[in-house]
Parts: C-alpha cells; sequence; structure tokens
C-alpha cells in the first residue's frame, strides 16, 4: 500500500484516523502500531515477521545495555552484538544477490561451475528501518532512555508514515513524542496541507515526468538523439526530487495528523551552490544518520586532512551502496564524493566563492548529470547515455521521439517544477524587501490554503483514478 | 465518498465505453494473503470500482482534449489527434518522422529473411506476392497534426521503403507497393 494509491486515500486513512481519534489518549499509540503493522503486512505479509523478529531481538538487546554501565566492556559488547545482527539481516536481504551476481562473473570468466543461487526477495523499506534500529541501538548505547515497552518501540520502527520510504527518524528525536504528543486541529491541518502538497507534487509532477524518463532510459541509446538524451535527464532530476520530496511531505503530514513532528528531510535542494550545500538541503535525515553514526565516529574532519578526505569517501561510497545494489549507485557515491573532495580543496584555498548566478546552475547541471549513474539500470547503458548526451556516440537510429512525447501534462508539469524548485530563490529576496506582493493574512489566508489544498487533493485523485500504478521511486529500497 | 458510492451505488453513472478487462472480486485465503495476491487483486478491484470513475475518467479526457487536443491513450496504442479531428495512431507518425533511420543492418536482415521465405514457398510451387502497404499517416499525410508535419524529413532523403526497395530488388520478388495507386 503507498500513500498515493485509492485504497489508501479513500479506506484506510479514513478509518484509521476516524478510530485513532476516537480512540481515548492511552490507546492511541495502540492504534498506531495496530495500523502500522497491517499497513505493512499489506504490502509485504511475510516481512512482517522479520521486522517484529528483529525489533524484539533490539528491544532485548537494548536492555541488556541499559543495565550495564557506560563505558564497560559488555556494553559495547551488546552494542556490537545488536549491530552485527541488524547489518546482517540488511547485508543479506539486500546485497548477497548482487555479491552471488559477480562472484558468478568471475567463475564464469575462468570457465568454472556458477554459483546455482535462488535470488533473495528485499523486504520493503528494510534499508530505512535498518537505519532506525541501528539509530535506537546506537542512542541507547550512548545514554538514551530505552523504550519503555516492546510495543513502543515497535511503534517507533514500524511507524506506517516513514516506515517504507522514509524520512530516517533518529531515535532521540522522537523518542518523547512516543510517549507523550500534543493533539491539536492546528497540527492536524497543517497535517492535512502538507499531506496535500506532497501527493500533488508526487501525482501531478513526478509521475507526469517519469513517463519521458522513463522513455528516454528504457530506449536502446543509439536511437535517442542529444536533445532526448537531456531532456530525459532533466525530467528524471525533476522526477526523483518531487517524487520523493512529495513522499516526505507526506509522511511529515501523516505524522502531524497523528501528533508527531519528524525532522525536514528536502530544503530547496537544487538551489545549492555546491555539493556540500546540496548535502545538506538533499534526503537530510539520511545525511544526519551518516554524519551523526559513520561519519564523526571514523573521525570526521578532526584528524587531519587526509583522514577527512577518506572518511569522506567512506561515507559516500557506502551511502551510494545503501541507496542499491550496483554498480552504478556505487559509481553514483564516488561522483558525489568526487565534487564533495573538490569543495574541500576550494574551501581550504580560501578562494573567492564562485557568484550565485553561476554557481547554482552549474551544481545542478553536475548532480542532473550524477543522476545518469542513479537511474540507469546498467553500466552500459549509463555510458552509453553519458555518449548520446554528449553525441560521442554514433548518431541515433531508429524512432524514439523524445521530443514528440512532450505532451499537454508535460508541458504543465515541467515549468512547474522548474519554478517550485528555484523558487526559494524568489521567497527570499522578497523576504529582503518590504513584502511589495500582497501575501493574504489571517483568515484569507486560511480560506486559501483550504481552498488550495481541496483543489491539489481533487486534482491528485482524479488523475489516480484515471491512471494505473505509480510506486515510489524510493520504495525500492 | 468515492469508497461510498463504490459500495452502495447511490448516484447513476453511465459506465464507459471502450476496451476494459473486467476485474472480479478476489477471495481470500491465508495463501492469497501471505503471498501477496489478495492485497493485488483487491487494489486492482478497489481501484477499478471506485466510485464515480466513469465520471473522473470523461472530465479528465474532456480537459485533456479541450486544453491540449491529448486523447485519451493506453499505454500500448497512443492516439494523436490531426487537422479536422482525423484520429492516427502515434506510431505510424513517429515513423514518417524517422523515416529515414532505418539500420542498414536491420534492412539487410529483412530482405534475407524474405529472401529465404521465398525460397521455401518456392519449393512448394507457391508464388510469393510481397505487398508493402502504406500506413494511413504516410497516405494522408497533409491530415496530421503540425507538429508532425514540421518534423517530417526532407523529401530528397531516401525513405526506409526506398532504401529496402534497393536490397530486394537484389532478390527478384514481386513487390507490389499500393502507395502508386495513391
Amino acid at each position: 500500500m503507498i500513500f498515493s494509491s485509492l485504497i489508501f486515500l479513500s479506506i484506510f486513512l479514513p478509518i484509521f484516523l476516524s478510530i485513532y481519534y476516537a480512540a481515548p489518549s492511552k490507546y492511541r499509540n495502540l492504534v498506531a502500531l495496530s495500523g502500522s503493522l497491517f499497513f505493512y503486512s499489506w504490502g509485504a505479509p511475510k516481512f512482517i515477521f522479520v521486522l517484529i523478529g528483529s525489533s524484539m531481538c533490539d528491544y532485548l538487546i537494548s536492555k541488556r545495555i541499559h543495565t550495564n554501565t557506560i563505558g564497560s566492556l559488555s556494553r559495547r559488547y551488546w552494542l556490537i552484538c545488536a549491530l552485527v545482527i541488524n547489518l546482517s539481516v540488511f547485508l543479506y536481504c539486500k546485497y548477497i544477490n548482487f555479491f552471488v551476481d559477480q562472484v558468478n562473473i568471475i567463475l564464469d570468466a575462468l570457465n568454472m561451475q556458477c554459483i546455482a543461487w535462488s535470488r533473495v526477495v528485499l523486504p520493503i523499506g528494510i534499508s530505512f528501518f535498518t537505519f532506525q534500529k541501528m539509530s535506537y541501538i546506537v542512542d541507547v548505547y550512548r545514554g538514551v532512555q530505552p523504550a519503555g515497552s516492546l510495543g513502543t518501540y515497535i511503534l517507533y520502527v514500524s511507524l506506517f508514515p516513514q516506515l517504507i520510504a522514509g524520512p530516517i527518524v533518529r531515535y532521540h528525536d522522537i523518542a518523547k513524542q512516543l510517549v507523550k504528543r500534543n493533539h491539536n486541529s492546528n497540527r492536524m491541518f497543517a497535517g492535512i496541507w502538507r499531506f496535500s502538497i506532497g501527493l500533488g507534487k508526487k501525482v501531478l509532477i513526478a509521475n507526469s515526468l517519469g513517463e519521458l524518463a522513463d522513455a528516454a532510459f528504457n530506449a536502446p541509446a543509439c536511437s535517442l538523439t542529444t536533445a532526448g538524451a537531456w531532456i530525459g535527464i532533466f525530467c528524471y532530476t525533476f522526477q526523483i526530487y518531487f517524487d520523493f520530496s512529495g513522499y516526505s511531505d507526506m509522511a511529515i503530514g501523516l505524522g502531524k495528523m497523528m501528533g508527531f513532528e519528524f525532522l525536514e528531510n528536502f530544503n530547496a535542494p537544487y538551489i545549492s551552490r555546491n555539493f556540500t550545500e546540496f548535502w545538506r538541503r538533499w534526503h537530510i535525515s539520511l545525511s544526519n544518520w551518516m554524519k551523526e553514526y559513520l561519519y564523526i565516529p571514523l573521525g570526521g574532519n578532526h584528524k587531519g586532512p587526509v583522514r577527512s578526505i577518506a572518511n569522506l569517501w567512506i561515507v559516500f561510497i557506502l551511502s551510494g551502496f545503501w541507496h542499491g545494489a550496483a554498480w552504478t549507485f556505487i559509481i553514483w557515491g564516488c561522483y558525489h564524493g568526487l565534487f564533495l573532495t573538490l569543495d574541500k580543496f576550494a574551501s581550504s584555498r580560501r578562494n573567492r566563492a564562485m557568484p550565485a548566478p553561476l554557481s547554482i546552475p552549474m551544481t545542478f547541471l553536475f548532480v542532473a548529470m550524477g543522476w545518469v549513474w542513479f537511474r540507469a539500470n546498467s553500466l552500459p547503458l549509463a555510458i552509453s547515455y553519458f555518449g548520446r548526451m554528449f553525441g560521442i556516440t554514433q548518431p541515433p537510429q531508429g524512432t524514439v521521439d523524445i521530443i514528440g512525447m512532450i505532451n499537454g501534462q508535460v508541458l504543465l508539469a515541467l515549468p512547474a517544477a522548474v519554478i517550485f524548485s528555484f523558487s526559494p530563490i524568489i521567497f527570499e529576496k522578497i523576504g529582503k524587501q518590504d513584502n511589495k506582493i500582497f501575501i493574504p493574512q489571517g483568515q484569507a489566508l486560511t480560506a486559501a490554503r483550504f481552498f488550495f489544498c481541496m483543489l491539489l487533493t481533487l486534482a491528485s485523485l482524479a488523475s489516480l483514478v484515471s491512471s494505473g500504478f505509480n510506486p515510489f521511486i524510493y520504495f525500492q529500497f | 465518498m468515492p469508497f461510498v458510492q463504490g459500495v452502495m451505488g447511490i448516484f447513476p453513472v453511465t459506465k464507459l465505453n471502450g476496451v476494459e478487462t473486467e476485474i472480479k472480486k478476489s477471495s481470500f485465503s491465508a495463501i492469497s494473503w501471505f503471498n501477496g495476491q489478495y492485497a493485488r487483486d483487491f487494489e486492482s478491484y478497489f481501484a477499478a470500482n471506485i466510485g464515480f470513475r466513469s465520471v473522473v475518467i470523461k472530465i479528465i479526457n474532456q480537459i485533456k482534449y479541450e486544453l491540449f487536443r491529448d486523447v485519451s491513450r493506453d499505454k500500448g496504442t497512443e492516439i494523436i489527434i490531426g487537422s479536422d479531428d482525423w484520429l492516427f495512431e502515434k506510431v505510424y507518425a513517429d515513423r514518417l518522422i524517422f523515416d529515414h533511420a532505418m539500420p542498414e543492418t536491420q534492412l539487410i536482415m529483412f530482405s534475407e529473411l524474405m529472401s529465404q521465405v521465398q525460397i521455401k514457398l518456392a519449393e512448394k510451387g507457391v508464388a510469393f506476392l510481397l505487398i508493402i502497404s502504406p500506413s494511413k499517416a504516410e497516405i494522408y499525410k497533409e491530415k496530421l497534426p503540425e507538429s508532425i508535419l514540421a518534423r517530417l524529413p526532407n523529401k530528397n532523403m531516401p525513405t526506409n521503403r526506398e532504401r529496402l526497395i534497393t536490397y530486394l530488388k537484389k532478390k527478384k520478388y514481386t513487390i507490389l507497393m499500393p502507395m502508386i495507386f495513391f
């Protein structure tokens, strides 16, 4: 079940919220837990046992960690035990197929018998909830009070707004809210507003641009024109942003509806002036997790410049690999690691910063090019796609007419995507002036937002009714 | 409200015309639940039978047509509207745009394949007549949308058919080209 499905919008969400608010406060966690477990088991009925079983394991170990003195060897032993269990399950489920494939490639090259292997199915959302579980264990190790009950802990792991595709919620950010949170109409309406914005981003913008991006990347590269290849990658650049940030908006909105406040996951990443800033604005929850639980424990930037760069590369190679078990994702991670390294050299030389009108489009262009590695299904396809983008390979032969696929929906979605991606610059400028444009206040603002919210939701629903299945991009992780 | 309408059918709604596969309601069992089939079937059934579906689809189609001259399309069959509201399958219009772009290897392979067919039939005493029929887009080019007409290749460039003919002629086929009658 995904947030932009008819069954979620028409059946699950209304029924869940009705029961949630009808229940007395002390039972709302139980309702949230039941709803979350049902939500997950609807999409992954077998893996619910993996989720519950591993969570029970974490909870029991966290109790052991907590009872041991801070700094003691046994405390550290239990931490390592829990991390090994979580990482083993994660690595097995997500990467064993990849490793077996690589071994078989080598064996085949050596004319040896390949390993016969039944492919392991990836549990939905494992990349996200594994990181959340590890966050809990480490936080308890560092002194945070463990969850009051097994139910509370499983609720933290399985909370349906963020279970499948984030944001990755660190335990210490939500611990108090699991015990007590405010339910009021302001938060509820803020949640509905946020959810409708996210739904519109995903259904009206991301899905429309996704059709063109899919056509470009599914076509043989030899049949793409240079213009078609660039249109394809720009469509994907906006698709992935609106898809993922739209999902995060929906998750944050749903959290608000249940009284939770999740941290923001995106902050206009395409107005970044360099890659360092990009990673402060893109998938913020992943950056925060990597920084707190990997980069800083490795020494961060406190062990000299060489070690700092090495730590950066470790983090980004692993980030790339976290996104998917394929060489293209590793190369994507290295691509970003390279630009972050260049940023460090640039800042260390105290060069005068490039002016924003130049640095923003340049950063955007290089980020967009990086998405080719992320989207391409294989290394050869990525390389041949780059070849078409720069007109290096043979002229196109075939009938893949990307330009001809630009229909009315794309003509609306693409300018909207550009405006909403870069509009924060405009709002920053307006904010520095004297508010010369009219901004409605009070009741007028509330009425305008309500009307816009209804319009957006109805338009999104109508689009969903008249179209087919539309999985989120990050759903596959 | 769509859920209520779907279940109770309070408001009368006219059915959609067109090709639609009827999706039957799924039956629940432990096996179908745990292999995920029940969830998939239920979602498909619900999406196909949600209340006001036909009304919404008609409204969306009308908006697309009025604003963008886009016609509702299935993923496999994309239709475009030309002048005087003539309808064409987009795939044939696209072939005109790239009417010079078929790889040589593909043309050679096709002519070799036809040659083999001709030989096999000749062994059985059957004459082989190859008919290369034009598409609607090719015959009624003037009715295509302006956006397609503007992108048609230069008339001086040999078309895929003309290039193919040069290979076929070497194999001594009897070829009928209805295009000559239009």
